[in-house]
C-alpha cells in the first residue's frame, strides 16, 4: 500500500447505472474516499488536464483512471491516447471498463499503452467482484512513481 | 429459372444444329469443286485426245497422198530414187495404223470406220504396189498405160479413203464440240453451286455468330446483375449484423443495471422484505441473467458471421482431445469412443466452436442415461471429409428437424436441459462458411447424430 498517497480514481463513465455500479463495488473494497466522476471523454480530459471546468483544480493526478470505451464527444481510445502520450500522465494506471469486447478495440487500447482491459460483466455478481479486484490491485497493492 | 434453362438448352442446341449443318454444307460444296475439278481435268484430257486423234487421221491420210505422189513420180520418170518415199511408208503405215486404233480404242464406231480406213488404205497400197511391180517387170510403160495406172481403181480408192477421213475427222470434231459443252455445263453448275452453297453457308454462320453473341451479352448481363444482387446481399448481411452486434451490445448496459441493482437493493433492503418481496426479486435477478445469456449467445453468433475465417490445416484428433477434456469436466461417466480423424483445411478456432457445441450438446443431452456414451468419426471421400458425433442420449423428435439449426430455437424446455438454443446455430453458421454442410438425424429416446461434411481441398474462403 502506498502510505504517501491518498488513493484518488477517476471514473469517466456516461452511463449513470454502470458509474453508480462501480463506484459500489469500489466501495465494497474500501476505495471510498476520493471518487471523481466525469460523464464523457471530454470532461475526463479537462479533469486529467486541469482545464475548463476544472481549470481551477489542484494539480494531482489521479491514482488509477476508469475509462469507458464509447462516450459521447471525446471516445475513450481519444483519452486514453491523450494520457499515455503525454510524459505528465503516462504513469497513471488506466483500466478500460466497456461492453465491448471486440478484438480491435482490445488490440487498439494495448497499442496505446492500456494498463488492463476488462469487458463489464452483464451479470452483477460477476461485475461487483472483477471491478472490486481490479480497483484493489491498481488502487492499492499497484505502485506508481511519486508525483513531481 | 426453368423454363429459362429449358430457353437455354434450345438455344444452344439450335447454335449446334446451325454450326453442323453451315459445317455440312461446307463439306458438300468441297466435295462438289473436287469433283468439278475432276471431271474438267478429265474434260481436258479428252479434247486433247480427240485433238491427237484427228491430226493422227490427218497424219495417215498426207502418209498416203505422198505414197500415192511418190509411186507417180516414179511411173513418169522411172527414176528409182522416186520410190524412197513411198518405201519408208509402206513400212511406216501399219504403225501409223496402230497408233490410230490405240488412239480410237475408247470409240467403237471409230475403230470400226479405222478397220474400214485400214481396209481401203490396203487396197490403195495394192494398186500402188501393182503399179510399181508392172515397170519394174517391163522397164518401161507408155502414157495410156500410166494413166490407167495412176486414174481408174486407184483414183477411185483415195477418193474414197478421203472422204472416209474426213467423215472420221468430221466425226471426232462434232464429239469435241459435245465434250466442251459438257464441260462447260458441268462448270456453270459448279460455280452455282458453290455460289449457293457459299452463301447459305455464309448466312447461317453469321445467324448462328449473332445467336452467340446475343448469348454472351445476354450472359454478361445476367452476371452483372448477379454480380449486383451479390454486393447488395452482402450490403444487407453486413448491416443485419452490426444491427443485430449493436442491439445486444446496447442492451448488456440496462440489463446490468437491472441485475446490478436488483441485487444493491436485495443487499441493501433484504431485512426489511418478506419472503414472498425476496423471491419476486430473485426472478428478476434470473431473468435478467437469463437474457444477459441470450445477448451474450447472439453476440458470439454475430461474432462468427464477421470475423474472417483463417485458415490453415486443422489437426482434429488433437482438437477433439482438447475440446473432449473441457466439456467432459465434472462428467466423469460419459465414455468417449474415437476414431482416427482425418485433419482438414479450415479456422482452428471456428472449427473448436463446432465440436465444442456439438460435443457439449452430446454430453447434456446423454446425462441422464445409465451409461452415456459420445461417439465420434469421420470418414473421408473424394472432395469432403464427413465428421461425425453421436450420442445415445434423449434425441429429438425429427418432425421438428427444420428448427433444429435456427436461432434461439430449442426442442428441449429450459428445465430439461439449460441452454439458449444457439450452438448448432453457430455450428452450422461456421460450417456454412467453410463450405461444408450439417445435418443431424435421430430417434426420440434411443440416439442423436450430427454429421459436418468440410470440404478437401479448400484453400479459398468466402467470409
Amino acid at each position: 500500500m502506498n502510505e504517501l498517497q491518498p488513493v484518488h480514481i477517476l471514473i469517466a463513465e456516461d452511463t449513470a447505472t454502470d458509474a453508480e455500479m462501480t463506484m459500489r463495488a469500489l466501495k465494497k473494497v474500501g476505495l471510498i474516499n476520493n471518487i471523481s466522476w466525469v460523464k464523457d471523454g471530454q470532461e475526463a480530459l479537462d479533469y486529467v488536464f486541469c482545464a475548463g471546468d476544472y481549470a481551477d483544480r489542484r494539480r494531482t493526478d489521479p491514482t488509477l483512471i476508469l475509462l469507458d470505451l464509447k462516450m459521447p464527444k471525446v471516445n475513450g481510445i481519444e483519452v486514453l491516447k491523450q494520457i499515455k502520450s503525454n510524459d505528465a500522465t503516462r504513469v497513471i494506471p488506466v483500466i478500460m471498463l466497456t461492453s465491448s469486447a471486440e478484438e480491435p478495440d482490445i488490440i487498439r487500447c494495448y497499442e496505446l499503452g492500456v494498463n488492463s482491459y476488462i469487458v463489464k460483466p452483464v451479470e452483477s455478481d460477476k461485475f461487483f467482484e472483477e471491478v472490486s479486484k481490479a480497483g484493489f490491485y491498481w488502487a492499492i497493492l499497484n505502485r506508481i512513481p511519486c508525483p513531481r | 429459372m426453368t423454363q429459362e434453362a429449358v430457353q437455354a438448352v434450345k438455344k444452344e442446341s439450335l447454335i449446334k444444329l446451325g454450326l453442323a449443318f453451315a459445317l455440312l454444307l461446307l463439306v458438300a460444296i468441297s466435295y462438289v469443286t473436287y469433283r468439278s475439278t475432276v471431271q474438267f481435268a478429265e474434260g481436258a484430257r479428252l479434247v486433247d485426245h480427240t485433238h491427237l486423234l484427228i491430226e493422227q487421221i490427218n497424219r495417215v491420210f498426207s502418209d498416203m497422198q505422198e505414197a500415192e505422189a511418190s509411186q507417180r513420180g516414179y511411173l513418169i520418170t522411172g527414176d528409182a530414187s522416186f520410190l524412197e518415199p513411198y518405201d519408208s511408208l509402206a513400212s511406216r503405215l501399219p504403225d501409223e495404223i496402230t497408233l490410230l486404233l490405240e488412239l480410237a480404242n475408247d470409240n467403237p464406231s471409230q475403230c470400226q470406220s479405222i478397220a474400214e480406213l485400214d481396209d481401203l488404205i490396203a487396197k490403195k497400197m495394192r494398186i500402188l504396189r501393182l503399179g510399181i511391180d508392172t515397170l519394174k517387170e517391163r522397164g518401161g510403160v507408155d502414157k495410156t498405160e500410166i494413166s490407167g495406172l495412176v486414174g481408174g481403181e486407184g483414183r477411185e480408192m483415195m477418193a474414197q479413203i478421203r472422204s472416209q477421213v474426213d467423215r472420221m475427222v468430221a466425226t471426232e470434231e462434232s464429239l469435241l464440240a459435245q465434250r466442251a459443252e459438257r464441260v462447260e455445263t458441268g462448270t456453270r453448275l459448279t460455280k452455282r453451286w458453290i455460289l449457293i452453297g457459299n452463301l447459305v453457308a455464309v448466312t447461317l454462320l453469321l445467324t448462328v455468330f449473332g445467336g452467340v453473341l446475343r448469348e454472351i451479352r445476354q450472359h454478361r448481363k445476367t452476371n452483372r446483375e448477379l454480380e449486383m444482387s451479390a454486393a447488395q446481399l452482402e450490403l444487407t448481411n453486413k448491416e443485419l449484423e452490426s444491427f443485430s452486434y449493436s442491439v445486444s451490445h446496447d442492451l448488456r448496459s440496462p440489463l446490468r443495471a437491472i441485475d446490478g441493482y436488483s441485487r444493491i437493493f436485495e443487499e441493501d433492503f433484504a431485512d426489511r422484505l418478506d419472503e414472498e418481496g425476496l423471491r419476486l426479486l430473485a426472478v428478476i435477478r434470473t431473468s435478467s441473467k437469463k437474457m444477459g445469456q441470450l445477448i451474450d449467445d447472439l453476440l458470439s453468433f454475430s461474432r462468427m458471421g464477421r470475423k474472417p475465417v483463417d485458415a490453415s490445416m486443422v489437426d482434429m484428433d488433437e482438437l477433439v482431445d482438447d475440446v473432449w477434456n473441457e466439456v467432459s469436466a465434472g462428467h466423469a461417466d460419459v465414455r468417449l469412443k474415437k476414431s482416427a480423424l482425418p485433419a482438414i483445411w479450415g479456422d482452428r478456432a471456428l472449427l473448436r466452436q463446432v465440436l465444442m457445441n456439438l460435443l457439449a450438446n452430446a454430453v447434456k443431452y446423454s446425462g441422464n442415461r445409465s451409461q452415456p456414451v459420445v461417439e465420434i468419426s469421420a470418414e473421408k471421400g473424394r472432395h469432403e471429409i464427413i465428421y461425425s458425433v453421436r450420442d445415445n442420449g434423449v434425441g429429438f423428435d425429427m418432425r421438428f428437424y427444420n428448427k433444429l439449426f435456427g436461432v434461439f430455437q430449442r426442442l428441449h424446455t429450459e428445465s430439461e436441459f439449460p441452454g439458449t438454443g444457439v450452438g448448432l446455430a453457430i455450428a452450422q453458421r461456421v460450417i456454412v462458411r467453410h463450405g461444408g454442410r450439417i445435418w443431424a438425424e435421430s430417434e426420440l429416446g434411443e440416439y442423436a447424430v450430427f454429421h459436418f461434411s468440410l470440404p478437401i481441398k479448400n484453400t479459398k474462403e468466402a467470409t
